[in-house]
């Protein structure tokens, strides 16, 4: 019986066919961490090349919608300045007044033996100078008057005798009027 | 020393390889992948920032054609205001369109004034004072909201409204008219607008009298009946008016006032709508 017997040292005896070395292992891993790496490294540099092109994009975007916000700026101030033009123009307008439109329906009273003179407008207030034959048709009058605005301030009454006896033929009154009430307006207005 | 001398033992070139190999792939990761990766984060942040930027530079020009169309709105308001607000230098033209309103109401202008132009604070706008006297007729409240609508930055700061008789009135006006300054050589739009006198306002007939002066005339011892005869077809009064003693009859004229009746006793007399009554020994 032949007995064979290997004299080699344990690491240098050649391997089983089912074994591998370590260094083999080892060297096998290697590549692999080697490869994973410059792979993950062209991955990297592909996703950098591509986020650059995207970064540019956006920059150049960026540019011209800052051109384009700097236009919306420019029409922003060219309204203000409109704006301010239009504010300038709304203030000299001249507000209507009541009064003022209310003169025909103020006048407008409708009673007999009752005259109208004249007629002073000034700053909201209406003044009415006049004279009658009766004192209740002056009584009439302030009643309409009264209807139509918030103030009716019975000035003065001055009785004119004529010469043929000692009671009065006339009597001479001034009214002044304020805050006409906005029907009377707009009664004035449907005219 | 004994330990290193057994690495060195242990060394063979396959291990000096794979350890080459580890050295490598941990300089492409120091020296390659990571730079990388830290530079693809920093691209992805700014890109991140930008794409924010982007959203507010998107939303501020979205608000364009919502400005587009206040601008437009602004230019044709300001256009209609130019039309209707007269400059500084259109004075000429205001005159000769209120000469144009008082003539076609049917006014007769019989003063037309104005102070030269007072800036306002700010230099914007300045103010010519007009005053105006007028002899109308009843269509006082027409021409006075027609006066308004045509000029609508002149504030009238007083009216006055006297009744002359025979439905002619006595009308005199002050205001201000404020005016838009504008830069010598600058395009003059203010436009006079059309008149209409149709379907205007008028005052109420038999509201207004004469000046009581005129009246007063009739009833203080101006005017007398002296004496009344029965003619064969008509009725005849001796009058004494300032100092003059005159016969008249139904329907003739007095002064001011017409003779609206005459009967046994009394005279009846009309004063542009007040009546008066003379009597025998009054």
């Amino acid at each position: 019986m032949n007995m064979r017997m290997n004299l080699l040292p344990k690491d240098e005896r050649p391997l089983k066919q089912s074994q591998v070395r370590w260094e083999f292992l080892l060297g096998l891993a290697a590549l692999l961490v080697l490869g994973a790496v410059l792979t993950l490294t062209w991955v990297e540099a592909t996703r950098v090349k591509a986020l650059a092109t995207v970064h540019e994009d956006a920059l150049a975007r960026e540019a011209a919608l800052i051109r384009q916000v700097q236009a919306v700026n420019a029409l922003r101030e060219e309204i203000k300045a409109l704006e301010s033009q239009e504010e300038v123009f709304k203030n000299i307008l001249s507000p209507q007044d009541e009064a003022l439109l209310a003169l025909a329906e103020l006048t407008a009273h409708g009673t007999s033996d009752l005259w109208i003179e004249g007629v002073i407008w000034e700053n909201g207030q209406v003044s009415l100078a006049g004279y009658t034959r009766e004192l209740t048709s002056l009584t009439g009058f302030l009643n309409f008057l009264a209807e139509r605005c918030d103030e009716v301030d019975l000035r003065y009454t001055q009785p004119v005798t004529s010469g043929s006896g000692p009671s009065a033929a006339f009597h001479r009154f001034l009214v002044d009027v304020k805050g006409v009430k906005a029907h009377a307006a707009a009664e004035f207005g449907e005219r | 020393m004994l330990q290193l001398s057994s690495v060195r033992g242990k060394l063979s070139w396959p291990v000096v390889l794979v350890a080459l190999l580890f050295l490598l792939a941990a300089a492409a990761a120091v020296l390659g992948l990571w730079p990388a990766r830290r530079q693809a984060a920093e691209l992805s942040s700014q890109i991140s920032m930008l794409e924010g930027r982007e959203e507010q530079l998107l939303l501020a020009i979205g608000e364009r054609s919502t400005l587009e169309r206040r601008q437009q709105e602004l230019q044709e308001s300001l256009e209609v205001w130019a039309k209707t607000l007269p400059t500084q230098y259109d004075l000429p033209r205001v005159l000769q369109a209120l000469d144009d309103l008082a003539s076609s109401f049917g006014f007769t202008m019989q003063a037309l004034e104005h102070v030269p132009l007072a800036l306002k604070a700010g230099g914007q706008t300045g103010i010519f004072s007009l005053s105006l006297q007028l002899e109308t007729d009843d269509t006082v409240p027409g021409y006075l909201a027609q006066l308004q609508g045509i000029f609508p930055s002149l504030h009238l700061k007083q009216v006055v409204l006297g009744y002359l008789g025979e439905n002619r009135y006595a009308l005199a006006l002050q205001g201000d008219l404020e005016v838009v300054i504008v830069q010598p050589g600058a395009a003059l739009g203010w436009e006079p607008p059309q008149v209409e006198r149709e379907g205007t306002a008028r005052l109420a007939a038999g509201a207004f009298g004469v000046a009581f002066e005129r009246v007063g005339a009739f009833i203080n011892g101006g005017v007398q009946l002296l004496g009344i005869v029965d003619m064969v077809d008509s009725r005849m009064a001796l009058i004494a008016h300032d100092g003059e003693k005159r016969w008249v009859k139904q329907g003739d004229r007095l002064g001011s006032a017409v003779v609206t009746g005459i009967s046994p006793n009394t005279v009846l007399l009309d004063v542009d709508g007040v009546q008066l009554k003379l009597t025998l020994g009054g």
